[in-house]
């Protein structure tokens, strides 16, 4: 065991007992499962993506790029989850990735072998021919060799969850100068939130030995007690968006063994903040030397954290490497807390390393180590030559990079800072968001404190609140002092520069050689920053080394672009609430309870849910009851319910000059007690919607939509009203949910609807097109004479809350006439059978013209749409019409969709003469009859086409005929 | 024929729903009629409003609680609950569009310490009594609703459009199911 | 991405749909011709800064907003209710 005897903030009365690759092992509460693992003297965590090389625990946070498992069982298993952000809990599974069959022998370690053919551009050169091969062989053999973590395979049975929250200040990291601001702010009665990834607040107070005394948990339970402030641990900000909107994912119960029912796993936050803080602190970057990915080389601050945090030592015998004083305090820490260190290398000449019971080299690098499944000695070389050093454990500090990365969400890009060597944030990369601490390259623990404060109080300035003072406590002040030292120049063995991808100097310099030399050329030929970790310990030392190859500074090459998220979001948490009846609301009509009683299937229109037929005992196909209702229905009487189409109350003393403009046809002209059937246009002369206006008095219309562009439409009017007419007096509402409508149709609807209104109506009180106000049932309803089934048709319209009983008394009396429910298969049948049209004709590429309706825009006014739909291109032979076609094989089959050709025409799209929009089986006439456009079609009534379906039923013969199929002269809607 | 009978929205589901401390209840309050004033004619609606119903029309974003509850519902509209649509319609006639509204939405308050949490979960709008107090109301999206949310003392009133009334509840009643289980969590 | 609404304060995009450009403003007279409404609704400026726009508030008031909005970074520079402000 490496747990020290004392110190570290974990429960040693609280063990947990955890599984990693089936061994059973013992951690404690406060572990993550790296530093438990760690603690247990696991080195060996992990195989690497693509040359299968040993890995261990590199980092202690999100950073990390090598210690990835499998965590959890079955469906629940999880890949690719970090150890050393992973809380333990007792009962974890965790197992190791991309290794077969174990992690000690792994097979695929043969690559590591091949490594001089795996260079970068490898897959490029090699898999180039024959191209064929790229799709069935050579991927699937590539995929099965590289790569992370594998999926279950099986729905993810996890619950999770989206919310929103809004704040003044949004403060993101809870360091030193995110402490110290959320303070200030709250102290200062703002709304703050303050967000950490981390379960601990803290940052690094919490990984040095130089920590402030209790302040930290002090300020902690403070912003913890105060109502104006809400603390989010384990929370991650993934995104920065405009106008101060934040991403954030919070970890509800990934720390829990048992999660309970309802429980979301994770939530997806959006946070909505009048300024924000980003005190995001630094991530230590490695240096990239010779075999510098052997378990037990870590990061030196890594090093001192789970020595401090953890109490766990992650070597016997530690060395370390440094560029920079900061390096060197790891040696102390460690002495300090009795771990033993052998040497402390500093790549500086000229600086006087602190005095230590250790052996000390300057202007010294790291030539080598040694040690196949864990470091067992390095290999030091200075000017007096080489020598080997015992080490189980290697700290690297190569530095540290402030963590700009939400700071270029919205295209800023970092600028980079000679004096402290690394990339800052531009100025106002990111509106209202102020950079703190480690992060705006402030390292020291004074400077962070008082960054902290400093920024929060200008945001509430900003924000007019009055920031109160806030009194720091003392804290180093160490300034930086370093000297960029990325690589070990010359050496043998292959040295890494991207842990999780595998790229080494030598890829980044294949890269350069064969000209990819822009940054983001090279980070896509190499894979430099990829992947789960998207580069954050790797991709300055990529580019610096680039820089280095091609004789430029730093800044010069640039850096690549970092885009959100910040660490990886599952895609379960961003589809939380989406799934299921979740996706989309569902609307039900007043008639939904009767109608699923009689077993009526559903089907979607829009968002609602509308009966498609009603199934009678017997009946063992749809066709059966949709045959039988359309009889029903031209025989008897049939009821439907058409509450889904938009209803639109109008009103106001310019409602009929209104009307006239967006209507193609004359709408001012209606008399009160009349409804008459209206085309509206798009301004670019196409057809947008067609449906009734009713008016019901002087000045006041109920316009219908059809059921899919309800909104569609309400917006458009709205448009007309407020941005081109704003003089216009008048003043529209929808009333579809007001109104339950129902159609009642066919040659006995007068007697229903007569046995349900008062007073009693006749053909001279409701004439084809009249409506009225009258009683129904008792309640004030309305009725309207049209039809939208070719048949003497009414729809009755009550308040919703008496629909259902409405329904249900239309259907009884229907059904003592020997008629009853039909569904919107009938509905549909009848229709195309009178060639009244739908969305499938109204789909946005037609005009009144090729819908036989030019007579309906009127000549003598101005509307929407018509000096657009009058240009030439629009008109004549060329064309598509709609007609009406049936099969010359009387028993043959038509299917929506099928385009048509000339007989015997190839069918390629030069053939191409239009389409079928809508087909059905018409009993009236026993045959399929459908509904098409057709070039130049009405003057090719009688002749013979043919419909190509393509993925269906091939060619079908087809006669071109006159719409409607039945009926022509309208005498049944009249009768 | 006989008298129609009467369903309230949200007949057959599961109503009130309690769950934990937080309660979804229907708000029963009776006739309601939406209120457009033609051109300039705000001042006048508002003179009929006050000589008749002792009302008049709330500020934009506020709704207001006297004989007759009324409701600031988007631009140039508002609801009054509490007189028959037709006696406001000829009070307001020439003044202002009037339609009935009664059967048009379902109305549900939501109640209950935890009222807001549940919300954000399906709301992107701030319900901080800071800035959204008792009285305040929007129009918003709700459980991807367009929906109307007011400020009651102790909760919130929400109201949709009355055939997505089965979804509002669920999604709603999900949500309190999932703060409940968080608020046994810490 | 976020929109202050003159009657709801500021709101979250989802709650509004774009048209396009506020030139929809302003409809030619019915008898301007074919190429005058031709200009009007195919021609658009498309410019890298302040860009003249409408959206509807469609999940909230229902008002239509003149907008004007920076295309390069998204910030808006002014908001109006269209109805008030036709051209």
């Amino acid at each position: 065991m490496s747990r020290l005897p004392d110190g570290g903030m974990v429960d040693r009365s609280k063990a947990l007992k955890f599984r990693f690759d089936g061994r059973l092992y013992k951690g404690l509460a406060g572990d993550t499962l790296a530093s438990a693992l760690l603690a247990n003297d696991v080195r060996l965590v992990g195989r690497s993506f693509k040359y299968h090389r040993p890995r261990g625990v590199l980092s202690a946070g999100s950073e990390e790029p090598n210690a990835l498992v499998e965590l959890g069982e079955f469906a629940h298993r999880l890949p690719n989850t970090r150890a050393t952000t992973q809380e333990l809990f007792d009962g974890l599974v965790a197992r190791s990735q991309n290794r077969w069959p174990s992690l000690r022998f792994d097979a695929m370690e043969i690559n590591d072998l091949l490594a001089p053919f795996l260079a970068a551009g490898f897959y490029y050169k090699t898999f180039m021919w024959p191209a064929a091969f790229w799709e069935k062989l050579y991927e699937p053999v590539i995929r099965r060799a590289a790569g992370l973590g594998r999926l279950s395979g099986q729905r993810d049975p996890s619950e999770y969850d989206k919310a929103w929250a809004h704040c003044d200040l949004l403060v993101i990291g809870a360091g030193p100068a995110g402490l110290s601001a959320a303070l200030r702010a709250g102290q200062s009665g703002a709304r703050v939130i303050l967000a950490d990834e981390d379960f601990v607040l803290g940052g690094r107070l919490v990984a040095e030995r130089q920590d402030l005394g209790g302040w930290t948990d002090q300020v902690a339970a403070e912003l913890d007690s105060m109502p104006n402030v809400t603390v989010m641990r384990r929370t991650t900000v993934t995104g920065a968006y405009d106008t101060g909107t934040y991403g954030a994912l919070q970890r509800v119960a990934d720390h829990l063994g048992h999660v309970p029912q309802h429980t979301p796993r994770q939530t997806f936050w959006r946070i909505v903040a009048r300024r924000a803080v980003l005190a995001g602190g630094a991530v230590e970057r490695p240096i990239a030397f010779p075999n510098n990915d052997r378990p037990g080389v870590m990061l030196a601050g890594a090093v001192r954290a789970y020595v401090k945090r953890w109490a766990v030592a992650p070597g016997r015998q530690v060395a370390v490497f440094t560029n920079n004083n900061d390096g060197w305090k790891t040696a102390t820490d460690l002495v300090a807390a009795g771990v033993r260190v052998t040497a402390v290398v500093d790549s500086r000449s000229g600086v006087t390393l602190p005095k230590g019971p250790w052996r000390g080299f300057t202007g010294a690098v790291i030539q080598d180590t040694a040690g196949r499944q864990g470091l067992r000695n390095v290999t030091v070389r200075d000017a007096s030559g080489t020598r080997r050093i015992e080490a189980d454990c290697l700290a690297v500090s190569g530095g540290w990079n402030p963590n700009v990365h939400l700071t270029c969400h919205m295209n800023g890009r970092p600028l980079w800072r000679e004096d402290i060597e690394a990339f800052v944030s531009a100025s106002g990369a990111i509106p209202g968001l102020a950079v703190a601490g480690a992060a705006a390259g402030a390292f020291s623990t004074k400077a962070a404190l008082e960054q902290g404060s400093a920024v929060a109080a200008e945001a509430l300035e900003d924000l007019g609140l009055t920031p109160v003072p806030l009194d720091l406590p003392e804290a180093e002040d160490a300034p930086v002092k370093t000297s960029a030292f990325w690589h070990v120049p010359e050496g043998r063995g292959r040295a890494w520069v991207d842990f999780q991808n595998d790229v080494t100097v030598k890829d980044i310099q294949i890269a350069h050689a064969e000209n990819f030399r822009s940054v983001e050329h090279m980070k896509r030929y190499t894979t430099l920053g990829m992947a789960t970790d998207q580069g954050k310990t790797s991709n300055i030392a990529g580019l610096a080394i680039l820089a280095e190859l091609a004789g430029q500074t730093i800044p010069d090459v640039g850096t690549t672009t970092f885009r959100p998220p910040y660490t990886p979001v599952q895609l379960g948490v961003l589809g939380a609430r989406a799934q299921g009846n979740g996706f989309a609301p569902t609307r039900l009509t007043p008639s939904h309870a009767a109608s699923t009683a009689r077993g009526a299937p559903m089907v979607e229109a829009g968002l609602w849910l509308r009966a498609q037929w009603f199934p009678q005992s017997g009946e063992t196909y749809w066709r059966q009851s949709c045959d039988r209702e359309v009889a029903m229905v031209r025989g008897a009487v049939g009821i439907c319910d058409v509450t889904t189409l938009g209803k639109i109350d109008i009103q106001g003393p310019d409602a009929a000059q209104f009307l006239d403009r967006v209507y193609s046809n004359m709408m001012s002209s209606l008399a009160p007690g009349r409804v008459r059937y209206g085309l509206m246009l798009r301004e670019d002369g196409f057809v947008m919607d067609d449906g009734t206006c009713a008016c019901l008095a002087p000045g006041h219309y109920v316009v219908t939509t059809t059921t899919g562009a309800a909104g569609e439409v309400m917006a458009h009017l709205e448009f007309c009203a407020q941005c081109l007419w704003p003089d216009l007096d008048v003043a529209m509402i929808s009333v579809t949910e007001q109104w339950a409508q129902f159609a009642v149709a066919g040659p006995m609807s007068r007697a229903v609807v007569n046995g349900v209104v008062d007073p009693e109506v006749t053909d001279s009180t409701f004439p084809f097109l009249g409506c009225g106000v009258l009683t129904v049932g008792g309640v004030s309803g309305r009725l309207f004479r049209i039809s939208f089934s070719g048949e003497h048709a009414y729809e009755i319209a009550v308040p919703a809350q008496y629909g259902d009983a409405l329904y249900r008394n239309l259907v009884a009396r229907a059904e003592m006439l020997g008629g009853g429910a039909y569904g919107m298969e009938a509905l549909n049948v009848m229709r195309i059978e009178k060639g009244l049209l739908t969305h499938a004709e109204l789909h946005g590429r037609t005009t009144a013209d090729d819908l036989g309706l030019a007579r309906m825009v009127a000549a003598k006014k101005d509307c929407i749409g018509k000096v657009m739909s009058q240009r030439p291109g629009l008109h004549g032979p060329e064309r598509e019409q709609l007609v009406g076609l049936r099969p010359v094989d009387r028993t043959a089959k038509l299917t929506g969709g099928a385009r048509l050709t000339r007989p015997g025409a190839e069918p390629v799209r030069t053939q191409d003469e239009g389409y079928l929009t809508s087909v059905c089986h018409s009993p009236d006439l026993g045959h399929m009859i459908g509904l098409a456009f057709l070039r130049n079609g009405r003057a090719r009534l009688g002749q013979t086409v043919q419909a190509v379906d393509f993925l269906r039923d091939g060619t079908t013969l087809c006669e071109v005929v006159a719409i409607p199929f039945i009926d022509p002269e309208g005498e049944k809607l009249r009768g | 024929m006989a008298e129609l009978t009467s369903l309230p929205p949200g007949s057959g589901l599961d109503l009130p729903l309690q769950i934990g401390s937080a309660a979804l209840a229907q708000a029963g309050l009776g006739a309601c009629a939406s209120v457009m004033p033609f051109k300039g004619q705000l001042s006048e609606v508002n003179t009929r409003l006050k000589s008749r119903f002792s009302a008049r029309l709330a500020d934009v974003g506020r709704s207001q609680e006297a004989a007759v509850w009324t409701c600031w519902m988007g631009r140039n509209l508002w609801f009054l609950w509490g007189v028959p649509p037709t006696r406001l319609a000829e009070a307001l006639a020439g003044a202002a569009a009037v339609t009935d509204q009664s059967d048009a939405w379902a109305i549900m308050d939501l109640t209950g310490q935890d009222a807001g949490h549940i919300l954000a979960r399906l709301t992107p709008i701030d319900l901080d009594p800071g800035v959204f107090p008792p009285g305040a109301t929007a129009r918003t999206e709700l459980a991807h609703i367009m929906a109307s949310v007011t400020a009651l003392g102790q909760g919130y009133r929400i109201m949709v459009p009355r055939s997505y009334v089965g979804t509002l509840v669920h999604d709603i009643g999900q949500a309190m199911r999932s703060i409940d289980a968080q608020q046994a969590l810490s | 991405m976020r929109l202050t609404c003159p009657l709801c304060g500021v709101r979250d995009i989802r709650e509004f749909t774009y048209l396009g450009s506020a030139k929809l403003l302003e409809r030619p007279a019915g008898d301007a011709g074919a190429a005058v409404f031709h200009d009007y609704v195919h021609l658009r400026d498309n410019p890298a800064g302040a860009n003249r726009e409408l959206w509807y508030h469609g999940m909230g008031c229902c008002a239509w907003l003149h907008v004007v909005r920076d295309t390069r970074d998204h910030t808006v520079l002014d908001v109006r209710l269209a109805q008030e402000d036709p051209a």
